[in-house]
């Protein structure tokens, strides 16, 4: 799967999480410029995000991401590596 | 009462429909599905429509972990269960403390039931790992009296029922197979801390027994110590919604949400194949094949149901006098006529026969559960009887009995001398009371079906289901024919014979061939030798599909009547009125195409006009 993909498919989950419509990620956003991306959403999206693509984040990394753009390769890590 | 969905819809409000299915999404949902489900149960509790038909109930919660992200999952389960929750949870940490205070914003919540969540890697004192039994014994009772007797001086002073969890184990065993023997293992500990929860809590205090949800899932599936670590989350995220359905259902218990009666269908439900077909001999239930012992385990837990005050049932399309065969003639039945508190076994629509059964128990619809292999009739219960729990089942009978025991609907919070006695006090009524009669409207139903029927003249690649079909079908059959593979081979090609096979399909699925018709030509007469059908589809008007192919049939053939006869035998008491019912009238002129003992019955074809279905025909 391609970064873009995965780009795509974690604005996906955000917007369901969040429940806003017609959301667009960019790499460089971070959690405080999404409204309603706080500290419980931000656990509920990488349930989310971790069911979606059948992956699992390490215990230090769940909190860590700065930026959508850190979130998506981090995807692609754990991704690639099945 | 059966209906279109838009008939329905008109008696009970779009917002029952649309709950309903929210409902039923709820049950199998996993957390982040089960999230968004919430958002949309709360806004259609909102609407009056709803709103009228839940309990509200004020829930306190009090925990050590953090309960947050399971809030919202929470209330959808509560919704889902029927109550209308106000929430208040206590600060993070602060249990014992809100318990024991004499006043405070919990003593004004004036909660009805109250929720102490205490994670397993929060219970105090675990003891050394080389601990003597005598040291773990000691902790456990600390332990036990430091949980239980805040709760007990809180229901004291409020009067509050409160919802003890036990504990899951820890992952990791310190001492490997050997800590199996040693007191201070973590493990060991919980198990016996465990127990002593269960034989020292008081009445008002209800365990929630985690520890069976979690063995079920398997703890490392139960409990994620990465979200532990970063939000002391208590349970898994994949694990979160089942937690809040078992909690949801016993507090549903303790406000009286619960189920009363289990209602049940019989073939395919009960036992495997069809009474009526397959005779006593023929079904399957108990030692012998596999699927025997699927039914008969799902039968004893239905009889543990009963032990323990859950009403029992029958609610089937059948023959009255041969569905009770099953009961008194099958020697590894387990379940007996005994243990059924109301048996209707008509071919009326089972919505009406579930009203009846709750009229003669004098039990509201919304204490009923019915419980049906198939999902056309649950499907037609569900939507004429929105109030009656109607669990999915699986299409494996070996799972039934799982799949109605996770859906919870018959959680207890005391066992008394009249649960046990239940069953008794209502054979004891039933017999002053008559089954009371609804009426329903039948060709909504059919018509919400969506049927399409392919009728075509004997096949070959129908040949054996033919002869397998004529050859079994015992109740919805005039003549009850016996033939071999060579005899459906020759009518096939006999051209003075007429033949006909019927399959039927609806929005659930592919019924296949399910019924058979032959005849021949005599003189101006078109005489039908066999008619039959699987009970499967009765009701829906197969029949009338197929006396409007024989009119069209007699008519291009330009014969003047149709002759058909009615055969009695022991069990097709169902069609002895199927030719009357059709516009046939008795043929006293037609003794020498009938056998010996058979009914004629006969049909003019002038003036005859083809009948009214709800079945689509294809080629």
């Amino acid at each position: 799967m391609k970064h873009e993909q995965i780009l795509e498919q974690v604005s996906r989950i955000v917007a369901e999480t969040l429940d806003i419509d017609d959301l667009r990620l960019d790499p460089a956003m971070s959690a405080a410029d999404i409204p309603g991306w706080d500290s419980l959403t931000h656990v509920q999206i990488m349930v989310a995000v971790e069911r979606a693509f059948g992956i699992r984040f390490r215990t230090g990394d769940i909190a860590g991401m700065a930026t959508v753009g850190e979130l998506v390769t981090r995807v692609e890590a754990r991704f690639t590596r099945h | 009462m059966s209906m279109t969905p838009a008939r329905e819809a008109a008696r009970h409000g779009g917002a029952t429909l649309d709950w309903l299915a929210l409902v039923q999404a709820w049950s199998t949902a996993d957390y982040s599905k089960a999230i968004s489900l919430s958002r949309r149960l709360k806004v259609l509790a909102a609407t009056p429509e709803i709103h009228e038909r839940l309990v509200p109930v004020r829930l306190a919660i009090l925990s050590s972990a953090t309960i947050e992200f399971l809030r919202p999952v929470l209330e959808g389960a509560l919704l889902a269960a029927g109550l209308n929750p106000t929430l208040h949870v206590s600060p993070y940490g602060q249990v014992s403390t809100s318990l024991l205070q004499a006043s405070g914003p919990l003593v004004d919540f004036e909660p009805h039931v109250t929720v102490v969540l205490t994670a397993s890697l929060h219970v105090p004192g675990f003891p050394p790992l080389t601990a003597s039994r005598d040291e773990v014994e000691r902790t456990v009772d600390e332990v036990c009296h430091s949980l239980i007797a805040p709760c007990v001086a809180f229901n004291e002073r409020t009067g509050s029922e409160i919802v003890l969890n036990n504990f899951h184990p820890l992952p990791g065993r310190p001492a490997g197979n050997f800590g199996a023997k040693l007191p201070g293992d973590p493990t060991q500990f919980i198990r016996r801390l465990n127990l002593a929860l269960s034989d020292r809590a008081p009445r008002s205090v209800h365990i929630h027994d985690l520890v069976s949800l979690a063995e079920r899932r398997g703890v490392d599936a139960w409990f994620d110590e990465r979200y532990w670590y970063l939000a002391k989350q208590p349970v898994s995220f994949e694990s979160a919604a089942d937690y809040c359905r078992s909690l949801a259902s016993l507090v549903g218990a303790l406000l009286g949400r619960t189920r009363k009666c289990l209602v049940l269908d019989l073939d395919n439900t009960l036992w495997g194949g069809v009474i009526g077909d397959d005779g006593v001999a023929g079904i399957q239930i108990g030692e012998g094949t596999a699927l025997g012992e699927a039914f008969k385990a799902f039968q004893q837990y239905v009889l543990a149901l009963k032990q323990r005050g859950v009403l029992l049932a029958v609610c089937s399309k059948n023959d009255d006098r041969i569905a009770r065969s099953a009961f008194t003639d099958h020697p590894e039945m387990v379940l007996r006529l005994e243990d059924f508190v109301a048996f209707k076994a008509t071919w009326r629509p089972k919505s009406e026969q579930l009203r009846a059964i709750a009229a003669e128990l004098d039990l509201p619809l919304e204490a009923l559960v019915f419980v049906d292999d198939n999902p056309a009739e649950r499907d037609e219960v569900a939507r004429a009887l929105p109030e009656v729990a109607v669990p999915d089942l699986p299409d494996d009978p070996g799972a039934f009995l799982r799949a109605l025991d996770a859906a919870g609907l018959f959680e207890m919070v005391t066992l008394t001398a009249e649960d046990v006695q239940r069953t008794a006090t209502y054979q004891v009524r039933r017999q002053s009371i008559e089954a009371a009669t609804g009426t329903t409207d039948v060709g909504a139903y059919l018509a919400s079906l969506d049927m399409t029927a392919m009728v075509r003249p004997f096949e070959p690649m129908a040949f054996e289901r033919i002869t397998q079909l004529v050859n079994k079908t015992n109740q919805f059959n005039l003549t009850t024919p016996r033939v071999v593979l060579a005899e459906i081979q020759r009518l096939a090609s006999d051209p003075a014979a007429i033949t006909r096979t019927v399959r039927l399909r609806d929005r659930f699925g592919d019924h296949g061939l399910i019924s058979v018709l032959y005849g021949h030509v005599q003189a101006d007469c078109l005489v039908v030798d066999a008619w039959l059908m699987s009970c499967r589809v009765l009701g829906r008007g197969v029949e009338r599909l197929l006396l409007n192919e024989l009119l069209a049939s007699a008519c291009a053939r330009g014969m003047q009547m149709i002759v058909g006869c009615y055969k009695a035998t022991n069990r097709n008491e169902l069609v002895r009125g199927h030719y009357d019912s059709l516009g046939f009238s008795r043929y006293s002129g037609g003794d020498a195409i009938g056998s010996p003992g058979a009914e004629v019955w006969r049909l003019m074809v002038a003036g005859a006009v083809p009948l009214e279905t709800h079945i689509a025909t294809q080629d």
